[in-house]
Protein backbone atom coordinates (compact mmCIF):
# COMPACT_ATOMS: atom_id res chain seq x y z
CA UNK A 1 0.00 0.00 0.00
CA UNK A 2 2.55 2.25 0.89
CA UNK A 3 4.29 1.48 -2.60
CA UNK A 4 1.64 2.11 -4.17
CA UNK A 5 1.00 5.99 -2.23
CA UNK A 6 5.15 6.30 -3.21
CA UNK A 7 4.25 5.58 -7.39
CA UNK A 8 1.06 7.13 -6.90
CA UNK A 9 2.78 10.97 -5.36
CA UNK A 10 5.95 10.16 -8.30
CA UNK A 11 3.38 10.99 -11.16
CA UNK A 12 1.70 13.35 -9.80
CA UNK A 13 4.14 16.15 -8.68
CA UNK A 14 6.02 14.55 -11.89
CA UNK A 15 3.17 15.58 -13.85
CA UNK A 16 2.27 18.76 -12.03
CA UNK A 17 5.87 19.77 -12.42
CA UNK A 18 5.86 19.74 -15.93
CA UNK A 19 2.72 20.70 -16.83
CA UNK A 20 1.70 23.68 -14.34
CA UNK A 21 4.49 24.54 -12.70
CA UNK A 22 7.22 24.78 -15.60
CA UNK A 23 6.10 28.03 -17.03
CA UNK A 24 6.18 29.72 -13.80
CA UNK A 25 8.77 32.73 -12.95
CA UNK A 26 7.95 34.95 -10.55
CA UNK A 27 9.92 38.30 -11.98
CA UNK A 28 11.07 36.48 -14.71
CA UNK A 29 13.68 35.29 -11.53
CA UNK A 30 12.52 33.11 -9.43
CA UNK A 31 11.38 29.90 -10.53
CA UNK A 32 9.49 26.52 -8.69
CA UNK A 33 10.64 23.04 -8.51
CA UNK A 34 7.88 21.69 -6.29
CA UNK A 35 8.20 18.02 -7.24
CA UNK A 36 11.44 18.32 -4.67
CA UNK A 37 8.34 17.20 -2.39
CA UNK A 38 8.31 13.90 -3.49
CA UNK A 39 12.21 13.06 -2.08
CA UNK A 40 11.22 15.39 1.60
CA UNK A 41 7.90 13.68 1.78
CA UNK A 42 9.09 10.29 1.65
CA UNK A 43 8.91 8.16 4.72
CA UNK A 44 11.85 9.28 7.15
CA UNK A 45 13.22 5.52 7.88
CA UNK A 46 13.32 4.68 4.15
CA UNK A 47 16.03 2.54 3.10
CA UNK A 48 19.17 4.83 1.69
CA UNK A 49 19.61 3.12 -1.62
CA UNK A 50 16.47 3.31 -2.49
CA UNK A 51 16.28 6.88 -1.66
CA UNK A 52 19.16 7.49 -4.11
CA UNK A 53 17.20 5.53 -7.00
CA UNK A 54 14.15 7.79 -6.30
CA UNK A 55 16.26 10.97 -6.41
CA UNK A 56 17.87 9.80 -9.65
CA UNK A 57 14.59 8.47 -11.56
CA UNK A 58 12.40 11.65 -10.68
CA UNK A 59 15.87 14.02 -11.82
CA UNK A 60 16.17 11.95 -14.71
CA UNK A 61 12.14 12.00 -15.27
CA UNK A 62 12.17 16.16 -14.48
CA UNK A 63 15.59 16.53 -16.99
CA UNK A 64 13.86 14.84 -20.14
CA UNK A 65 11.01 17.31 -20.13
CA UNK A 66 13.00 20.29 -19.45
CA UNK A 67 15.53 19.27 -21.70
CA UNK A 68 18.84 19.61 -19.40
CA UNK A 69 19.69 16.07 -19.37
CA UNK A 70 21.58 15.15 -15.85
CA UNK A 71 21.64 18.34 -14.29
CA UNK A 72 18.19 18.13 -12.33
CA UNK A 73 19.27 14.14 -11.94
CA UNK A 74 22.79 15.34 -9.73
CA UNK A 75 20.68 17.74 -7.94
CA UNK A 76 18.26 14.83 -6.52
CA UNK A 77 20.91 12.07 -5.98
CA UNK A 78 22.77 14.65 -3.64
CA UNK A 79 19.28 15.88 -2.11
CA UNK A 80 18.61 12.24 -1.43
CA UNK A 81 22.48 11.39 -0.32
CA UNK A 82 22.25 14.27 1.92
CA UNK A 83 18.59 13.96 3.49
CA UNK A 84 19.19 11.18 5.92
CA UNK A 85 22.46 13.22 7.34
CA UNK A 86 20.83 16.11 7.54
CA UNK A 87 17.30 14.48 9.43
CA UNK A 88 19.88 13.24 11.90
CA UNK A 89 21.36 16.71 12.57
CA UNK A 90 17.62 18.23 13.07
CA UNK A 91 16.47 15.46 14.84
CA UNK A 92 14.28 16.51 17.66
CA UNK A 93 15.47 15.52 21.44
CA UNK A 94 13.16 12.36 21.98
CA UNK A 95 14.26 10.94 18.24
CA UNK A 96 12.06 9.97 15.64
CA UNK A 97 9.54 7.48 16.09
CA UNK A 98 9.35 4.15 14.01
CA UNK A 99 7.29 4.98 10.60
CA UNK A 100 7.21 8.60 11.28
CA UNK A 101 7.19 10.61 8.10
CA UNK A 102 8.74 14.27 7.98
CA UNK A 103 5.14 16.21 7.20
CA UNK A 104 4.26 19.50 8.88
CA UNK A 105 2.10 18.21 11.23
CA UNK A 106 3.41 15.32 12.40
CA UNK A 107 7.11 17.61 12.78
CA UNK A 108 5.83 20.52 14.05
CA UNK A 109 6.18 24.17 11.80
CA UNK A 110 9.87 25.18 13.17
CA UNK A 111 11.37 21.59 12.42
CA UNK A 112 9.71 21.37 8.83
CA UNK A 113 10.78 24.78 7.83
CA UNK A 114 14.41 24.30 8.82
CA UNK A 115 14.03 20.93 6.70
CA UNK A 116 12.70 22.32 3.95
CA UNK A 117 15.34 25.22 3.25
CA UNK A 118 18.37 22.94 3.80
CA UNK A 119 17.11 20.60 1.24
CA UNK A 120 16.00 23.07 -1.28
CA UNK A 121 19.20 24.94 -0.73
CA UNK A 122 21.41 21.87 -1.33
CA UNK A 123 18.94 20.94 -4.41
CA UNK A 124 19.18 24.52 -5.89
CA UNK A 125 22.08 25.92 -5.63
CA UNK A 126 24.01 23.51 -7.35
CA UNK A 127 21.16 22.94 -10.15
CA UNK A 128 21.44 27.20 -11.07
CA UNK A 129 25.44 26.93 -10.78
CA UNK A 130 25.32 24.00 -13.18
CA UNK A 131 22.52 25.65 -15.43
CA UNK A 132 25.29 28.68 -15.82
CA UNK A 133 28.18 27.01 -16.53
CA UNK A 134 30.35 28.97 -15.31
CA UNK A 135 31.59 31.83 -13.00
CA UNK A 136 30.68 34.91 -15.13
CA UNK A 137 27.38 36.56 -13.86
CA UNK A 138 27.67 34.85 -10.79
CA UNK A 139 25.57 37.33 -9.25
CA UNK A 140 23.10 37.18 -10.99
CA UNK A 141 22.87 33.62 -10.64
CA UNK A 142 23.16 33.58 -6.91
CA UNK A 143 19.90 35.74 -7.20
CA UNK A 144 18.13 33.51 -8.93
CA UNK A 145 19.03 30.70 -6.47
CA UNK A 146 17.88 32.91 -3.59
CA UNK A 147 14.75 34.20 -5.09
CA UNK A 148 14.07 30.50 -6.25
CA UNK A 149 14.93 28.97 -2.94
CA UNK A 150 11.99 30.98 -1.01
CA UNK A 151 9.64 30.14 -3.89
CA UNK A 152 9.74 26.48 -3.65
CA UNK A 153 10.13 26.46 0.00
CA UNK A 154 7.03 28.44 0.43
CA UNK A 155 4.98 26.26 -1.79
CA UNK A 156 5.98 23.11 -0.62
CA UNK A 157 4.85 24.95 3.08
CA UNK A 158 1.29 25.72 1.31
CA UNK A 159 1.00 22.51 0.29
CA UNK A 160 1.99 20.71 3.37
CA UNK A 161 -1.36 22.95 4.75
CA UNK A 162 -3.46 22.05 1.96
CA UNK A 163 -3.11 18.55 1.51
CA UNK A 164 -1.29 16.96 4.35
CA UNK A 165 -3.73 18.03 7.07
CA UNK A 166 -3.81 15.52 9.88
CA UNK B 1 38.73 -10.59 -0.70
CA UNK B 2 36.21 -10.54 2.58
CA UNK B 3 37.59 -7.30 3.55
CA UNK B 4 36.56 -5.83 0.13
CA UNK B 5 33.14 -7.40 0.54
CA UNK B 6 33.11 -5.37 3.92
CA UNK B 7 33.94 -2.42 2.60
CA UNK B 8 31.57 -2.05 -0.36
CA UNK B 9 28.91 -3.28 1.93
CA UNK B 10 29.67 -0.26 4.76
CA UNK B 11 30.27 2.10 2.05
CA UNK B 12 27.08 1.03 -0.61
CA UNK B 13 25.70 4.39 -0.02
CA UNK B 14 27.75 6.65 -0.71
CA UNK B 15 29.57 4.19 -3.90
CA UNK B 16 25.90 4.17 -4.81
CA UNK B 17 25.96 7.89 -4.91
CA UNK B 18 29.27 8.73 -6.35
CA UNK B 19 28.42 6.00 -9.15
CA UNK B 20 24.56 8.26 -9.98
CA UNK B 21 26.60 11.54 -9.77
CA UNK B 22 29.27 10.24 -11.92
CA UNK B 23 26.43 9.29 -14.52
CA UNK B 24 24.70 12.76 -14.07
CA UNK B 25 27.84 14.19 -14.90
CA UNK B 26 28.50 12.08 -17.99
CA UNK B 27 24.93 12.76 -18.74
CA UNK B 28 25.38 16.74 -18.73
CA UNK B 29 28.80 16.87 -20.50
CA UNK B 30 27.44 13.98 -23.49
CA UNK B 31 24.20 16.10 -23.47
CA UNK B 32 25.96 19.34 -24.47
CA UNK B 33 28.78 18.20 -27.13
CA UNK B 34 26.30 15.94 -28.64
CA UNK B 35 23.52 16.79 -30.92
CA UNK B 36 22.09 13.52 -31.09
CA UNK B 37 20.48 12.70 -27.90
CA UNK B 38 17.28 13.32 -29.51
CA UNK B 39 14.90 10.97 -27.57
CA UNK B 40 16.05 12.23 -24.13
CA UNK B 41 14.99 15.41 -25.04
CA UNK B 42 11.67 16.95 -25.69
CA UNK B 43 11.22 16.07 -28.99
CA UNK B 44 10.64 12.92 -27.71
CA UNK B 45 7.27 11.59 -29.23
CA UNK B 46 5.61 11.38 -25.89
CA UNK B 47 6.86 14.31 -24.10
CA UNK B 48 6.30 16.35 -27.08
CA UNK B 49 2.20 14.53 -27.23
CA UNK B 50 1.88 16.05 -23.53
CA UNK B 51 3.31 19.38 -24.28
CA UNK B 52 1.29 19.48 -27.61
CA UNK B 53 -2.17 18.83 -25.11
CA UNK B 54 -1.42 21.17 -22.62
CA UNK B 55 -0.20 23.94 -25.46
CA UNK B 56 -3.65 23.21 -27.05
CA UNK B 57 -5.44 24.56 -23.68
CA UNK B 58 -3.08 27.19 -23.21
CA UNK B 59 -3.31 28.68 -26.73
CA UNK B 60 -6.91 29.94 -26.58
CA UNK B 61 -5.34 32.42 -24.33
CA UNK B 62 -3.19 33.76 -26.71
CA UNK B 63 -5.19 33.76 -29.53
CA UNK B 64 -5.53 37.84 -29.77
CA UNK B 65 -2.23 37.65 -30.33
CA UNK B 66 -2.03 35.27 -32.84
CA UNK B 67 -4.52 37.11 -34.48
CA UNK B 68 -3.07 40.15 -34.57
CA UNK B 69 0.37 38.73 -35.56
CA UNK B 70 -1.47 36.90 -38.59
CA UNK B 71 -2.99 40.19 -40.03
CA UNK B 72 0.13 41.85 -40.01
CA UNK B 73 1.95 39.10 -42.03
CA UNK B 74 -1.14 38.90 -43.94
CA UNK B 75 -0.42 42.49 -44.63
CA UNK B 76 3.22 42.45 -45.58
CA UNK B 77 2.47 39.29 -47.85
CA UNK B 78 0.06 41.63 -49.43
CA UNK B 79 2.18 44.15 -50.03
CA UNK B 80 5.03 42.16 -51.20
CA UNK B 81 3.05 40.63 -53.86
CA UNK B 82 2.19 43.77 -55.21
CA UNK B 83 5.03 44.78 -55.35
CA UNK B 84 6.06 41.79 -57.17
CA UNK B 85 3.21 42.70 -59.26
CA UNK B 86 4.32 46.13 -60.14
CA UNK B 87 8.07 44.98 -61.23
CA UNK B 88 7.63 41.79 -63.22
CA UNK B 89 11.21 40.09 -62.85
CA UNK B 90 12.70 38.73 -65.69
CA UNK B 91 12.96 35.02 -65.42
CA UNK B 92 16.86 34.10 -64.63
CA UNK B 93 17.56 31.54 -62.40
CA UNK B 94 19.24 33.49 -59.61
CA UNK B 95 15.45 34.76 -59.34
CA UNK B 96 14.06 31.42 -58.46
CA UNK B 97 13.34 31.01 -54.80
CA UNK B 98 16.15 29.30 -53.13
CA UNK B 99 14.27 29.13 -49.91
CA UNK B 100 11.29 27.12 -49.02
CA UNK B 101 9.27 27.90 -46.11
CA UNK B 102 7.38 25.55 -43.83
CA UNK B 103 4.68 26.46 -41.28
CA UNK B 104 4.88 24.90 -38.00
CA UNK B 105 4.09 25.18 -34.34
CA UNK B 106 5.63 25.98 -31.06
CA UNK B 107 4.38 23.62 -28.31
CA UNK B 108 6.83 24.17 -26.00
CA UNK B 109 9.39 27.23 -25.13
CA UNK B 110 11.62 28.44 -22.60
CA UNK B 111 12.70 31.57 -21.28
CA UNK B 112 14.94 32.04 -18.47
CA UNK B 113 17.66 29.50 -19.08
CA UNK B 114 20.87 30.12 -20.25
CA UNK B 115 19.89 27.38 -22.74
CA UNK B 116 16.66 27.92 -23.81
CA UNK B 117 14.98 25.43 -26.27
CA UNK B 118 11.52 25.21 -28.57
CA UNK B 119 9.70 22.27 -29.56
CA UNK B 120 7.97 21.97 -33.07
CA UNK B 121 5.19 19.69 -34.42
CA UNK B 122 7.13 19.18 -37.53
CA UNK B 123 9.92 16.55 -37.63
CA UNK B 124 11.57 14.27 -39.79
CA UNK B 125 8.55 13.37 -41.81
CA UNK B 126 8.48 16.86 -43.02
CA UNK B 127 11.67 17.37 -44.01
CA UNK B 128 12.41 19.16 -41.02
CA UNK B 129 16.18 18.26 -40.78
CA UNK B 130 19.20 19.17 -37.87
CA UNK B 131 20.57 22.25 -38.81
CA UNK B 132 18.07 24.09 -40.41
CA UNK B 133 17.01 27.90 -39.49
CA UNK B 134 13.65 29.20 -37.79
CA UNK B 135 12.48 32.23 -38.10
CA UNK B 136 9.00 33.89 -37.55
CA UNK B 137 7.10 36.20 -39.15
CA UNK B 138 9.31 39.08 -37.23
CA UNK B 139 12.43 37.68 -36.73
CA UNK B 140 15.17 34.89 -36.45
CA UNK B 141 13.98 32.65 -33.93
CA UNK B 142 16.62 29.72 -33.82
CA UNK B 143 18.46 26.57 -35.55
CA UNK B 144 16.79 22.69 -35.23
CA UNK B 145 18.78 20.71 -32.86
CA UNK B 146 17.23 17.13 -33.32
CA UNK B 147 14.61 15.76 -34.94
CA UNK B 148 12.03 12.85 -34.77
CA UNK B 149 9.32 12.14 -36.55
CA UNK B 150 7.11 14.37 -35.88
CA UNK B 151 8.66 16.64 -33.98
CA UNK B 152 11.68 18.80 -33.56
CA UNK B 153 13.42 20.83 -30.86
CA UNK B 154 14.86 23.94 -32.12
CA UNK B 155 18.61 25.90 -30.04
CA UNK B 156 16.41 29.27 -30.06
CA UNK B 157 18.53 32.41 -30.19
CA UNK B 158 18.33 32.79 -26.36
CA UNK B 159 20.98 30.32 -26.19
CA UNK B 160 24.61 30.89 -24.67
CA UNK B 161 26.49 29.30 -28.03
CA UNK B 162 24.29 30.52 -30.41
CA UNK B 163 25.93 33.48 -32.41
CA UNK B 164 24.22 34.41 -36.21
CA UNK B 165 26.11 36.39 -38.53
CA UNK B 166 24.53 39.40 -39.20
CA UNK B 167 24.51 42.88 -40.89
CA UNK B 168 23.99 46.47 -40.37
CA UNK B 169 20.80 47.22 -42.64
CA UNK B 170 21.79 50.60 -43.69
CA UNK B 171 25.50 50.12 -44.74
CA UNK B 172 25.82 46.47 -44.92
CA UNK B 173 28.50 46.21 -42.58
CA UNK B 174 28.72 42.66 -40.80
CA UNK B 175 28.85 41.75 -36.85
CA UNK B 176 27.77 39.19 -34.37
CA UNK B 177 24.20 39.12 -32.83
CA UNK B 178 24.82 36.90 -28.86
CA UNK B 179 22.24 36.66 -26.65
CA UNK B 180 23.33 38.49 -23.18
CA UNK B 181 21.74 36.02 -20.75
CA UNK B 182 20.14 38.43 -18.97
CA UNK B 183 16.76 39.09 -20.49
CA UNK B 184 14.98 37.43 -23.42
CA UNK B 185 14.11 40.07 -25.18
CA UNK B 186 17.94 41.89 -25.56
CA UNK B 187 21.44 40.84 -26.89
CA UNK B 188 24.89 41.86 -27.59
CA UNK B 189 26.10 43.28 -31.27
CA UNK B 190 29.50 42.35 -31.06
CA UNK B 191 32.34 43.08 -33.55
CA UNK B 192 31.14 46.29 -34.13
CA UNK B 193 34.46 48.38 -34.27
CA UNK B 194 34.51 52.34 -33.08
CA UNK B 195 34.55 53.53 -36.36
CA UNK B 196 31.52 51.99 -37.29
CA UNK B 197 28.16 55.01 -37.73
CA UNK B 198 25.86 53.09 -35.72
CA UNK B 199 22.39 54.65 -33.95
CA UNK B 200 19.64 54.03 -31.82
CA UNK B 201 16.89 52.35 -33.74
CA UNK B 202 19.03 51.53 -36.51
CA UNK B 203 17.81 47.88 -37.94
CA UNK B 204 20.49 44.46 -37.31
CA UNK B 205 19.31 42.23 -40.25
CA UNK B 206 20.86 38.29 -40.99
CA UNK B 207 23.91 38.44 -43.07
CA UNK B 208 22.85 35.26 -45.13
CA UNK B 209 26.74 34.25 -44.78
CA UNK B 210 25.84 31.28 -42.64
CA UNK B 211 23.51 30.23 -45.02
CA UNK B 212 20.95 28.91 -42.20
CA UNK B 213 18.52 32.15 -42.35
CA UNK B 214 17.73 34.13 -45.33
CA UNK B 215 20.10 37.44 -46.62
CA UNK B 216 18.56 40.56 -44.54
CA UNK B 217 15.92 38.80 -42.65
CA UNK B 218 15.62 41.45 -39.89
CA UNK B 219 16.74 40.31 -36.22
CA UNK B 220 16.62 43.47 -33.90
CA UNK B 221 16.82 47.08 -33.20
CA UNK B 222 19.45 49.12 -31.66
CA UNK B 223 18.70 49.74 -28.10
CA UNK B 224 21.62 51.37 -27.18
CA UNK B 225 25.42 52.23 -28.31
CA UNK B 226 28.32 53.19 -25.74
CA UNK B 227 31.91 53.22 -26.58
CA UNK B 228 34.07 51.04 -24.48
CA UNK B 229 37.49 52.59 -23.65
CA UNK B 230 39.63 49.64 -23.05
CA UNK B 231 37.90 47.93 -26.64
CA UNK B 232 38.26 48.66 -30.09
CA UNK B 233 34.36 47.88 -30.78
CA UNK B 234 31.62 49.44 -29.62
CA UNK B 235 29.57 47.91 -27.03
CA UNK B 236 26.02 47.18 -28.48
CA UNK B 237 22.57 46.56 -27.15
CA UNK B 238 19.73 45.56 -29.06
CA UNK B 239 15.81 44.39 -28.89
CA UNK B 240 15.16 41.30 -31.11
CA UNK B 241 12.26 41.70 -32.97
CA UNK B 242 10.87 38.37 -32.46
CA UNK B 243 8.66 38.57 -28.73
CA UNK B 244 9.73 35.09 -27.60
CA UNK B 245 7.63 34.89 -24.73
CA UNK B 246 4.52 34.72 -27.39
CA UNK B 247 5.77 32.32 -30.06
CA UNK B 248 3.40 30.32 -31.45
CA UNK B 249 3.80 29.99 -35.27
CA UNK B 250 7.27 29.86 -36.90
CA UNK B 251 8.44 29.07 -40.24
CA UNK B 252 11.58 25.87 -40.99
CA UNK B 253 13.83 27.19 -43.70
CA UNK B 254 14.60 24.84 -45.97
CA UNK B 255 17.87 25.97 -48.28
CA UNK B 256 17.50 24.14 -51.52
CA UNK B 257 21.22 25.27 -52.31
CA UNK B 258 22.65 24.23 -48.99
CA UNK B 259 24.25 21.00 -50.49
CA UNK B 260 25.54 22.79 -53.49
CA UNK B 261 27.25 25.58 -51.12
CA UNK B 262 28.41 23.07 -48.89
CA UNK B 263 30.23 21.43 -51.53
CA UNK B 264 31.89 24.34 -53.14
CA UNK B 265 32.86 25.38 -49.88
CA UNK B 266 34.46 21.84 -48.60
CA UNK B 267 36.61 21.87 -52.07
CA UNK B 268 37.71 25.31 -51.47
CA UNK B 269 38.98 24.13 -48.10
CA UNK B 270 41.00 21.15 -49.33
CA UNK B 271 42.30 23.39 -51.73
Amino acid sequence: MNNLSSVISFITYLAFQVIFIRHWALFDLAFCFVYLSFLLFLPLQINPLLLLLLGFGMGFCIDIFYDTLGIHAACCVLVAYMRPRITSLIKPSGGYDVGMKPYLSIMGAQWFIIYTLLITTIHHLPLFMIEAWGANLLSFTLLKAFLSIIFTSSVVVMFQYLFYRS
Amino acid sequence: MQLLFLFLSRYRTFLLFFLLEFLCGWLIIHNNSYQSAAFFSSSNQFVAYIDAKRNYVANYFLLPSINEDLSRQNEKLMSELAQLKIERLKYDSSFLPQYEYLAAKVVNNSLFRSRNYLTINKGKKDGVEVGMGIISSLGVVGKVKAVTDYYATVTSLLHNEIQVASRIKKNNIICTTKWDMLDYREADLLEVGRHVDLKVNDTIVSSGYSQVYPENYPIGIVKSVSVNKNNSFLKVKMTFFTDFSALVYVYVIKNKRQKEIDSLQTTTITD
